[in-house]
């Protein structure tokens, strides 16, 4: 199942220089236990403020473990920026928190203010992320702005209803239906219409994160459509019916409507049906998602398989809870290494088309800087 | 001199070029291709070590060496002093084992101690008042959003048991924050909860279901237990608390598999939730016990409960809040054991005869009220009009509690009294004195006086 753009595979016959780098991840379950358990002992030892350097090392082991053209990339983040942005997460959790439970009428405030905040956490994260990953001590950067990730955040989203809605009141309040009904309505056809335009509203955000993270002065291109991802998320959908619909029959058949033995019966099969179409679309839209990127003279080839990450998330989830958690990292480098694995790079041109400029401090020791504003919000 | 192999990325293209390091005293000689360059080595950074991976030596010129990695590198001038320890640890088995018992008794402990100790101080320090605030807020809510409609309850039988309330709250330290009310609710059934700040709500259903005050008493105990034990707090800090803490120890695992971070914060809140549960509950059998009042009454409404509710029995209660419904009356009837009312209040013992018109029969009976120490009753009524003789036999048990005397069980000529809404049978004794006894039926107000007659007295 290897999906190849054909526009891709053309400029890849027509270029000489097509080579491929090879892509590995070395990592062991058995080292990366140990840095594991030592760091979650420290964190919990330090009620959480060690957080911060665990994340780094962590980060630090799984990114200097995968291994590109035999140049290991780097993680550079420090854990006093990530420290502060726990720290304004926490923050903003507590308060979304305390207005959630006890202070509700200023919910619809809070709520705005998330609202307004999300674009920059989304700017912010991925700026971190990217200027502190780096390879060939060559650090990635993200140019993205809050206007744009407004943009794509919401406007898409937004005038959708804004234009609908009226419409559908105008219907409801010509019957002289119960206020309660309209609500229903206008609630239902509204979420149908964003569900229907999520694909679309997935598109752009892939397309922000990707054309504007750039390597040595080389944006992203992004070339999927949002007709791809509208077909992933069909395709699971149906999964998800497909279980449904004959577990929910077999259950009225087996029982009768009265006297079902208990809803927990029927959720273990609702359950696999779920797993099954969470990783056909992650398999799929994970595809999708690299096989329509390129970044400068390379290309990727995705060929994850929804079988292979089904055993995956099966196994996975069967030994961190048989062995109480302590295989959670054992788990984690399988799934890395089965990323890795399963991702080929491919070079159709010269890697001299990235080129470093000094005034974007590319060097490794540029991340040192910290100002305040260079928080990290990805938690 | 030392020698290092490895390769050079110049920060300004990605490509990596073959190079060496030489190390001689104080001075690192960088060759890579045609470039060379030498400086001090206390000019260089060391990246930190992590696991088995290459180290990263960046020199002045910002141009990185990358080479396996080697001890001799540590000597040299790192670029985070903050993690050379931690990698010291994450090098070692010894270490890890230890880390792995630490953080299971440490998890261990703050769940069974630690975090129940510190949810406690600190709902303690939370102000009433504001504790009040949020209870009316919820209670608003509730109403608001049609969990809640009107009572359907009756003001007389609403009085009893709000008189009985007050006389259960009236030696609590926060005895005049509490306030009782009233509502039905479909979605609730037979419930009564506990808001923060004292406010304590009781469902009609509960109310039929209990019939008996001292078991609708019992019930708002119960919930008097969570309202001083500060449950309401302590359970959003706890749970809470869990919450964080499995998504720290499960933040890797959480992306990889769905049910993996979900299930130990269920069962740890659910533990928690059960651990409220019994505590409110042994907190209302000495309340109980206190009033006068015996938590055999607790125990009959969970009997009540787990025959109307088959549902509660069954492998599903063990992941319910509630502790199950068997081991809760179980221990409400040990809580009983060797306990007997307190017997300031006289016990009404012996026979009395009275005379008063009977609504129901339409003419004047006698009514001969035989009454054991073990609170077993008979009463006879016999009336005579137009020459027609009437008899009518009543037997049962009454419990007298407080004033008030309460039947449990009742029946009229051999047959159980058929079990009706108006028929709670609660008497209150306005007097008792050696030779008369006056007593009101609540429910219709009628009075009832009779006087001692000899043990060996029958109706003529």
């Amino acid at each position: 199942m290897k999906i190849i753009d054909p526009a891709l595979s053309q400029e890849e016959q027509s270029t000489k220089s097509s080579s491929e780098q090879s892509l590995e991840f070395r990592g062991t379950a058995r080292e990366y236990f140990r840095i594991w358990i030592v760091n979650l002992c420290l964190t919990l030892l330090t009620f959480g403020i060690f957080s911060a350097w665990a994340k780094v090392r962590k980060k630090r082991y799984l990114y200097s473990q995968t291994i590109l053209g035999g140049t290991p990339f780097q993680y550079l983040g420090q854990p006093i920026p990530i420290l502060k942005g726990r720290a304004i997460a926490a923050i903003g959790f507590l308060i979304y928190y305390i207005s959630g439970h006890f202070f509700t009428s200023l919910l619809p405030y809070v709520l705005v203010a998330g609202l307004l905040a999300a674009p920059w956490v989304i700017v912010r994260s991925a700026a971190f992320n990217a200027r502190y990953s780096a390879f060939r001590n060559m650090t990635f950067h993200f140019d993205g702005k809050y206007l744009q990730a407004a943009k794509v955040l919401y406007l898409w989203s937004v005038i959708p209803v804004l234009a609908i809605a009226p419409v559908i009141l105008g219907m409801m309040s010509h019957q002289a239906s119960k206020s309660r009904s309209v609500v229903l309505g206008i609630v239902g056809v509204t979420s149908f219409v964003l569900l229907m335009l999520f694909p679309w509203w997935m598109k752009r955000f892939k397309n922000f994160i990707i054309q504007n993270t750039s390597y040595g002065g080389r944006n992203g291109v992004f070339s999927a459509t949002g007709g791809q991802f509208f077909e992933i998320y069909f395709t699971s959908c149906l999964i998800m019916l497909a279980v449904a619909i004959p577990t929910g029959l077999s259950a009225s058949l087996l029982f009768g409507s009265k006297n079902l033995p208990s809803p927990y019966v029927f959720s273990i099969p609702m359950y696999l049906g779920y797993i099954l179409a969470y990783a056909f679309m992650r398999a799929r839209s994970g595809n999708l998602v690299w096989n329509h990127t390129a970044l400068g003279p390379l290309r990727f080839q995705s060929t994850l398989r929804c079988g292979g990450l089904l055993k995956l998330y099966f196994t996975n989830a069967v030994g961190i809870v048989a062995s109480l958690g302590l295989l959670i990292p054992w788990a984690v480098v399988r799934t890395v290494k089965y990323r890795a694995d399963n991702m080929r790079v491919l070079q159709v041109g010269e890697l001299t088309e990235f080129e470093g400029s000094d005034l974007r401090s590319v060097a490794a020791v540029g991340a040192e800087a910290l100002d305040f504003f260079d928080v990290d919000l990805s938690l | 001199m030392i020698r290092f192999e490895g390769y050079y990325f110049d920060g300004r293209h990605p490509t990596s070029v073959p190079a060496t390091v030489d190390f001689s005293d104080h001075e690192a000689t960088l060759n890579a291709g045609p470039f060379s360059e030498c400086c001090p080595t206390l000019h260089l950074k060391v990246s930190p070590r992590i696991g088995s991976s290459d180290r990263f030596l960046t020199f002045p010129n910002n141009g990185q060496f990358a080479c396996a990695d080697d001890g001799f590198l540590d000597s040299l001038p790192q670029e985070s002093w903050s993690e050379g320890p931690v990698a010291w640890l994450e090098r070692r088995w010894g270490v890890a084992l230890a880390c792995v018992v630490i953080t299971l008794c440490s998890l261990l402990v703050g769940y069974f101690f630690g975090l129940p100790a510190a949810a406690e101080r600190i709902a303690a320090c939370i102000p009433i008042e504001t504790e009040q605030y949020l209870g009316r807020k919820a209670l608003a809510w509730f109403d608001g959003n049609g969990w809640f409609k009107p009572t359907t309850i009756d003001a007389q039988r609403q009085k009893a048991i709000a008189d009985g309330f007050e006389r259960l709250c009236s030696d609590l330290p926060l005895k005049r924050y509490y306030h009782l009310d009233f509502r039905s609710s479909a979605v609730l059934g037979p419930n009564a909860i506990a808001l923060p700040g004292g406010i304590i709500i009781i469902t009609d259903d509960m109310v039929r279901t209990a019939g008996l005050s001292g078991e609708v008493l019992a019930v708002l105990a119960h919930e008097v237990g969570h309202v001083e034990l500060h449950h309401a707090m302590r359970s959003v800090l706890q749970n809470s608390v869990i919450g964080i803490a499995v998504a720290a120890v499960t933040s890797d695992a959480a992306s990889l598999s769905v049910a993996v971070a979900g299930l130990p914060v269920l069962l740890a809140k659910t533990k928690y939730s059960r651990q409220f549960e019994a505590a409110a509950d042994d907190y209302a059998f000495r309340l109980l016990k206190q009033k006068g009042y015996s938590p055999k009454n607790f125990a009959a409404v969970m009997e009540k409960f787990t025959a109307n509710d088959r549902k509660l029995k069954g492998a599903f209660s063990y992941v319910s809040s509630h502790p199950v419904t068997a081991e809760r009356i179980q221990r409400a009837r040990d809580a009983a054991v060797g306990w007997a009312p307190d017997t300031q209040q006289p016990p009404i013992e012996g026979k009395w005869l009275g005379e008063s018109y009977q609504p129901a029969a339409q003419m004047w009976m006698k009514h001969l009220l035989t009454r054991k120490p073990d609170g077993t009753f008979v009463v006879k009524f016999r009336g005579t009009v137009d020459g027609n003789t009437k008899e009518q036999l009543e037997s049962g048990r009454w419990d007298y509690a407080d004033g008030v005397i309460e039947e449990l069980t009742m029946s009229i000529d051999g047959k159980p009294a058929p079990a009706r809404d108006d028929l709670y049978d609660l008497y209150k004794v306005e007097s008792l004195t050696a030779d008369e006894m006056i007593y009101t039926h609540i429910k219709s107000g009628q009075t009832f006086i009779g006087n001692r007659v000899p043990d060996s007295y029958e109706l003529p």
